[in-house]
């Protein structure tokens, strides 16, 4: 973890409402791992007060990327940042993706979930790794990769504008289905009813999941406890008075096991 | 160079007027990574109970203008984890460290500070938190109540040699009253103030943005409200008064210092910048030398 001012070098629209920002940031760089996240503190004054959470998108050398839409205030600001402009950004954090063992990597994304998706898609395949990669989004021209099953990456659009019609869990079973019984692990993050999709999904289907959450967060360093995800408790460990069932995006995630997770509705 | 030392009675001192609030630095080395503990005036962990607590569901916190509402509910490992796990390395640090107390009846406050006692870890004392406004039971029903408040600073008195912090809340008729009620029941100092009660919804759904609905509102948006609370315990009390509310800058620590306060607390702020209370620490000579102030001592109080 280290605070670190970061040059932009660009910022620029990637899709419909999604801009991707990249920053020159070295230390983080040397850092970071898929799943991680980075926090930016958007404006000098008070408001907006708390600085704004992104998954680390890719790292090429010492530049990274951020890909995000405009919600709010804060992500508003981050829009009109120009090159040159310095950012002070709080970063590497949180616990990324772990190790599938031996399964082939099934990575599932849509909306901003895609951006510590897409880092992993880009670490596995510099590697060599074999993987997957679903990305969802409602029409063809929120996508920015092409459709290219043999090469392992899937569309899906509600619109059946582009790629496979439907939701990712249409395009996860279209990828399932083109495996030869190969055991396979599910590596999720997106809005919050895509990842009860994905988790009903890889329960009802016995299958290892990690799902990425994004939580409100006020620090993004384990001091404020204000990122609380609701867990399953072990039921021996309850007993002994162990075993939270609150933990914190920040710390303890964001990616989580999808059979620990208590996911509320929206 | 400024000498930046103060003085808060009980044989103790800080090196500098500026600590970290409970509940906006964790428990222990989270951000050790980020800055030199050491450099800061104190420390006050996040607020410690008996038992491990699961705190509040989510969400437990808002952004709000120039400010933000969080009600946490005390989540925490519980003083035994925490004794184990935490307190050797807060007890090696080179500043003065207190442990933060909750609790849901005076008994609970008093055992938590013996389990501390009998770690036989050496840490520069306590702050009892009776001003929590968004736990169910406990913290403010303290707060709220001279009578109480001078009750459970009475009971705690005895169970330790250590410095005695009484926190403060501003949800009450009159602070100076409580403040007092501190001081006869033996506190060394007073800490005001903590979070002012807020509430923010979704207008279209009615749907709280917190949770628990009513909780805790600090930062920036609360600083005017923190200085004339500040002020007034600081007229109330002859201990020690450390004030914290909103701090973002060395010139809000002075406005703390010149309504009265011994030293300050940093809170909502560590979360925009860990380092920040480091940062005003340091440049605070610079900033009296600014001013012309010869030191902490000539401006305290010196409002008007």
């Amino acid at each position: 973890m280290l605070l670190e001012e970061c040059e932009v070098l660009s910022n620029k629209t990637l899709a419909s409402g999604l801009y991707e920002m990249k920053l020159k940031g070295p230390g983080i760089c040397a850092q970071g791992r898929p799943g991680q996240f980075v926090n930016i503190l958007v404006n000098p004054s008070d408001t907006p007060l708390l600085r704004r959470p992104m998954s680390i998108a890719h790292i090429n050398g010492t530049t990274f990327g951020l890909i995000y839409k405009v919600f709010g205030p804060g992500t508003r600001e981050m829009s009109s940042w120009q090159p040159g402009h310095m950012a002070d950004i709080l970063g590497p954090l949180g616990n990324g993706w772990w190790p599938t063992d031996d399964r082939l990597p099934l990575l599932v994304g849509g909306g901003v979930g895609i951006a510590p998706i897409y880092f992993l898609h880009q670490r596995l395949s510099q590697a060599g790794a074999p993987h997957q990669l679903i990305m969802g989004a409602r029409s063809g021209a929120d996508h920015f990769l092409e459709h290219d099953p043999p090469a392992g990456v899937t569309l899906t659009t509600n619109d059946g504008s582009a790629g496979v019609a439907g939701t990712v869990i249409d395009g996860l079973k279209a990828a399932i289905s083109r495996q030869d019984n190969q055991a396979v692990t599910v590596l999720g993050c997106g809005p919050p009813g895509m990842l009860r999709a994905l988790q009903a999904f890889a329960l009802s289907n016995e299958l290892p999941c990690q799902l990425a959450v994004e939580e409100m967060m006020g620090c993004g360093v384990g001091i404020c406890m204000g990122c609380s995800v609701e867990c399953r408790v072990d039921a021996s460990l309850a007993a002994a008075g162990e075993g939270h069932r609150y933990r914190l995006a920040c710390m303890d995630g964001p990616v989580f096991s999808a059979s620990e997770l208590v996911l509320a509705r929206d | 160079m400024t000498d930046l030392a103060v003085p808060l009675g009980r044989g103790l001192a800080l090196k500098n007027p500026v600590m970290v609030a409970s509940g906006t630095f964790g428990y222990g080395d989270e951000v050790a990574d980020l800055l030199d503990y050491n450099e800061l005036g104190g420390l006050v962990t996040k607020s410690i109970s008996l038992e491990p607590r699961d705190g509040h569901p989510p969400p437990r916190i808002c952004e709000t203008p120039a400010g933000m509402l969080n009600a946490i509910g005390w989540a925490n490992m519980g003083v035994e984890a925490f004794c184990r796990d935490n307190l050797p390395f807060l007890a090696g640090l080179g500043t003065a460290v207190f442990v933060s107390v909750a609790g849901s009846s005076q008994a609970e406050y008093a055992h938590v500070i013996e389990a501390v006692e009998r770690s036989a870890l050496e840490i520069a004392g306590y702050e009892i938190n009776i001003s929590c406004p968004h736990v169910d039971k406990g913290g403010l029903e303290f707060g709220v109540s001279p009578e109480e408040t001078e009750k459970l600073t009475r009971r705690l008195r005895p169970a330790t040699e250590r410095y005695i912090i009484v926190k403060l809340s501003p949800n009450v008729t009159d602070i100076g009253e409580i403040a007092q009620a501190a001081e006869r029941g033996g506190a060394d100092a007073v800490s005001a103030i903590n979070t002012v009660i807020g509430m923010e919804l979704d207008p279209a759904t009615g749907i709280f943005k917190v949770q628990t609905g009513l909780c805790g509102l600090s930062g920036p948006a609360i600083r005017p409200i923190a200085l004339a609370n500040v002020y007034k315990v600081a007229q109330a009390v002859s201990i020690p008064v450390i004030g914290m509310g909103g701090i973002m800058s060395v010139e809000d620590v002075v406005r703390f210092i010149r309504v009265g306060a011994q030293a300050v607390q940093i809170g909502t702020a560590n979360y925009r910048d860990p380092r920040i209370g480091l940062r005003i620490a340091r440049e605070l000579p610079g900033y009296l030398a600014k001013i012309g102030a010869p030191g902490l001592e000539e401006i305290r109080g010196s409002a008007h």
